[in-house]
C-alpha cells in the first residue's frame, strides 16, 4: 500500500515524468508523425501512380522498414552510422527513425484509402474535364482522407507510445525520465506504473481529439457510405 | 454533329465493340438499346474517351481524333475532346463531400477556372431546371436517388457540353423516382440538347428518343425511329429482345 514514501516519490516523480513527456515525447511524436505522413504520402503516390521502376522502389522500402524491428532501426542509425561517419545526436536520431517508419506505415494507410474510394469518382471527377491530379486533389483524397484517419489516428497513439524505444538511444524522454528516477529510489513497480498513467494520459487526451477530427470529416457522408 | 466511325474496342481477347459506326445530328436524341454485356455503356464510354478504342476515329463538331490500338492519343486531345461532352451515370457519382450547387460548379471553378461567384450562379440556373434549386445547400446522402440523378444531370450540363451522354440514367431507381428523372431528360431534348443514352427503360427511351439504335455482341442490328426499332423491329432478335422489355406500359406515352 502507499506508505508516505512512497507517495512523497510518486508526487515528486510525477512533474519530471510529465516534463520530459512535453519536452521529448510529444514534440518527437508530432515531428516524426508530421514527416512520416508527408513522406508515407510519397510513398503511397509513387506506388499508386508512379512509374514501375518507381513503385518497385518505394515497395522495395515499405518492405524493409515494415520488416525490421524499430528498435534495431534506431540502432542502426544512432549506433552505427557513426562508424560510416554519420554521427547524430540523440533526438535527431530518433525523429529520423520515427519517420522513416512511420512512413512505410502511413504509406499503406494512404493507399488502402485512396483505392477505397469508388472508381466511380475518379470517372465523375473525369467526366466534368478534370486532370487525374485534380481529381486526386479535390475529389479523391478530400474522400480518402475520411477513410484514412482512424488507422492515421491509431498510428499516432502507437507511435506515442512507441516513442519510449527511444530512452534506448539515449533520448531524455518520458520513460527515461521514470527510469533514472527508479534507479535512486529502487521503486521501479512504482515508477513504472507511474509512467505507464502517464502515457495512458498522453494517449486519452489524443483519442479524443482523434474522435473530435473524425467526426469533423464524416459530417457529410452518409453513415453506411451510400454513394 | 457527332460521327463514329469504325469504333473497336476490345477488353483483353474480348472484342466489346466491332466497328460502330453512327452519326448522331445535332439537337438529336439517340437511344442505345440491347441486352446487358451488349456494347451500349463502352460505346458511350468511348464517345467521351473513359475509354480509349483501339481503332475507328471520332468526331465532334469540329474536334476530330483517329485511334490507334499502338499509340494512346496525347492527353491533352484527350482532354479537350471530353470537356465538350457531359455524362450522367447509372449510379449517379455526385461527389459526396461536396453540396448539390458545389457538385454542379465544381468542373466549372476547377477545370474553366470560372471565379466562384459566376459558377455557382451558372451551378443555381441548372438546379433550378432540373427543380432542385432548393436543394442547393444539400449534401448528397440528404437526396433521393431521383434528385441525386437530376443533381448530376446539372452537373453534367454545367460546362454546355456538346453532347450529353446517359448511361442507363434510370436503372438505379424505382419507376416513380425514374419518372422524375425521365421528365427532366425530356425536358432537355425539348430544348435541343443532343444525347445519347443507353437504357432499358422503355419509357425513357419512348419519351425522348428521335432515334433509337439496337446494339448485340459490339454490333448495331437495327436502327431507325423510335416506331420502328421499338413497335416494329426488323430483325427477330431486336424482336424478341424489345418483347422482353415489357410493351402496354409504354404504349401510352409515345408520342
Amino acid at each position: 500500500m502507499l506508505d508516505g514514501r512512497l507517495f512523497d516519490i510518486v508526487i515528486d516523480a510525477f512533474w519530471p515524468i510529465v516534463s520530459a513527456g512535453l519536452v521529448f515525447t510529444i514534440p518527437l511524436s508530432l515531428l516524426s508523425f508530421t514527416f512520416g505522413l508527408g513522406l508515407g504520402f510519397a510513398i503511397a503516390l509513387a506506388r499508386l501512380f508512379g512509374t514501375p521502376l518507381l513503385a518497385r522502389l518505394a515497395g522495395f522500402y515499405v518492405w524493409i522498414v515494415r520488416g525490421t524491428p524499430l528498435l534495431v532501426q534506431l540502432f542502426l542509425i544512432f549506433y552505427g552510422l557513426p562508424s560510416v561517419g554519420i554521427v547524430l545526436d540523440a533526438f535527431p536520431a530518433a525523429l529520423i527513425g520515427f519517420s522513416l517508419n512511420m512512413g512505410a506505415y502511413m504509406s499503406e494507410i494512404l493507399r488502402a484509402a485512396i483505392q477505397s474510394v469508388p472508381k466511380g469518382q475518379w470517372e465523375a471527377a473525369y467526366s466534368v474535364g478534370m486532370t487525374r491530379s485534380q481529381a486526386l486533389r479535390r475529389t479523391i483524397l478530400p474522400q480518402a482522407a475520411r477513410t484514412a484517419t482512424p488507422p492515421l489516428g491509431n498510428s499516432f497513439i502507437g507511435l506515442v507510445k512507441d516513442t519510449s524505444l527511444a530512452a534506448a538511444i539515449t533520448v531524455p524522454e518520458l520513460f527515461q525520465s521514470a527510469q533514472r528516477i527508479a534507479a535512486t529510489t529502487y521503486e521501479p513497480l512504482t515508477l513504472y506504473a507511474e509512467a505507464a498513467f502517464v502515457y495512458l494520459l498522453f494517449s486519452s487526451g489524443l483519442s479524443s481529439l482523434q474522435t473530435r477530427l473524425e467526426r469533423k470529416l464524416g459530417r457529410h457522408v452518409a453513415a453506411e457510405g451510400s454513394r | 454533329m457527332i460521327e463514329l466511325s469504325g469504333i473497336v474496342k476490345k477488353f483483353g481477347d474480348t472484342i466489346v465493340l466491332q466497328g460502330i459506326d453512327l452519326s448522331i445530328p445535332e439537337g438529336s436524341v439517340t437511344v442505345l438499346i440491347g441486352p446487358s454485356g451488349g456494347g451500349k455503356s463502352t460505346l458511350l464510354r468511348c464517345v467521351n474517351l473513359l475509354e480509349i478504342p483501339d481503332s475507328g476515329s471520332l468526331k465532334l463538331g469540329d474536334t476530330g481524333i483517329g485511334f490507334d490500338a499502338s499509340m494512346r492519343p496525347r492527353r491533352d486531345e484527350v482532354l479537350r475532346l471530353r470537356r465538350r461532352t457531359g455524362m450522367v451515370f447509372q449510379s449517379f457519382n455526385l461527389f459526396p463531400h461536396r453540396s448539390a450547387l458545389r457538385n454542379v460548379s465544381e468542373g466549372l471553378t476547377a477545370v474553366l477556372k470560372w471565379d466562384e461567384e459566376r459558377a455557382e450562379a451558372r451551378a443555381m440556373e441548372l438546379l433550378e431546371k432540373v427543380g432542385l434549386a432548393h436543394k442547393a445547400k444539400s449534401y448528397p446522402h440528404e437526396l433521393s436517388g431521383g434528385q441525386q440523378q437530376r443533381v448530376a444531370i446539372a452537373r453534367a450540363m454545367a460546362h454546355s457540353p456538346a453532347v450529353l451522354l446517359c448511361d442507363e440514367p434510370t436503372s438505379a431507381l424505382d419507376p416513380e423516382l425514374a419518372a422524375e428523372v425521365v421528365t427532366v431528360l425530356k425536358k432537355l431534348a425539348d430544348e435541343g440538347v443532343t444525347m445519347i443514352l443507353a437504357t432499358h427503360d422503355l419509357r425513357l427511351a419512348a419519351a425522348v428518343a428521335h432515334e433509337v439504335v439496337f446494339i448485340e455482341n459490339g454490333r448495331i442490328l437495327e436502327s431507325g425511329t423510335p416506331q420502328e426499332v421499338l413497335f416494329r423491329p426488323r430483325s427477330e432478335r431486336a424482336a424478341a429482345f424489345v418483347a422482353t422489355l415489357g410493351h402496354q406500359p409504354v404504349l401510352a406515352v409515345v408520342r
